[in-house]
């Protein structure tokens, strides 16, 4: 995003940056025309997708409150996903090591996010 | 209440890039900043 945005030192919330692909998103940038996948397959993969980041993460890293995925088209939000940990200390554990795993063939990019209330949620 | 929910192996957790097995994801990030590879992720 080119909007400058305040990064905690300290937060329940983990952002992980374009984690989510969207198969019509990707389809339809292949080859410009309309999309293959129907919105049933594109359900099951979104559904898969939500429940190994939810059950790794928590397995993992502790606890969860709230994980959003971000489904726009908007460039700089496109796949993000949000994570709301319990405790602060599982969200740091977790940027830390998100950071040095693959994922899907991609390496991931995490941080600390100030959103604690995904519906005031907005860049500004 | 917590217990373990996987059941299968991940399709997506710990898959390196075809041909970048040997490197960390930290190494990997360092290379697409320095430009040696490309990078299609938009922030």
């Amino acid at each position: 995003c080119s909007r400058i945005h305040n990064k905690p030192t300290f937060s329940q919330t983990v952002l992980i940056l374009n984690l989510y692909c969207n198969p019509q998103n990707s389809a339809k940038s292949a080859d410009g025309s309309h999309s293959t996948v129907s919105d049933e397959e594109m359900q099951e993969h979104y559904d898969n997708f939500f429940e190994e980041v939810f059950v790794e993460c928590e397995d993992r890293y502790g606890e969860i409150e709230e994980m959003n995925v971000c489904d726009n088209l908007g460039d700089h939000l496109v796949g993000n996903v949000y994570i709301k940990f319990k405790y602060e200390e599982d969200a740091e554990k977790a940027v830390v090591d998100l950071n040095n795993r693959w994922f899907g063939g991609r390496a991931i990019n995490a941080e600390l996010s100030p959103v604690t209330d995904f519906r005031e949620a907005c860049c500004r | 209440r917590r217990k373990s929910r996987r059941k299968k192996p991940s399709l997506y957790w710990d898959k390196p890039p075809p041909g970048f097995e040997h490197i960390t994801p930290i190494q990997y990030k360092a290379m697409q900043a320095a430009g040696q590879i490309p990078s299609n992720v938009t922030v």
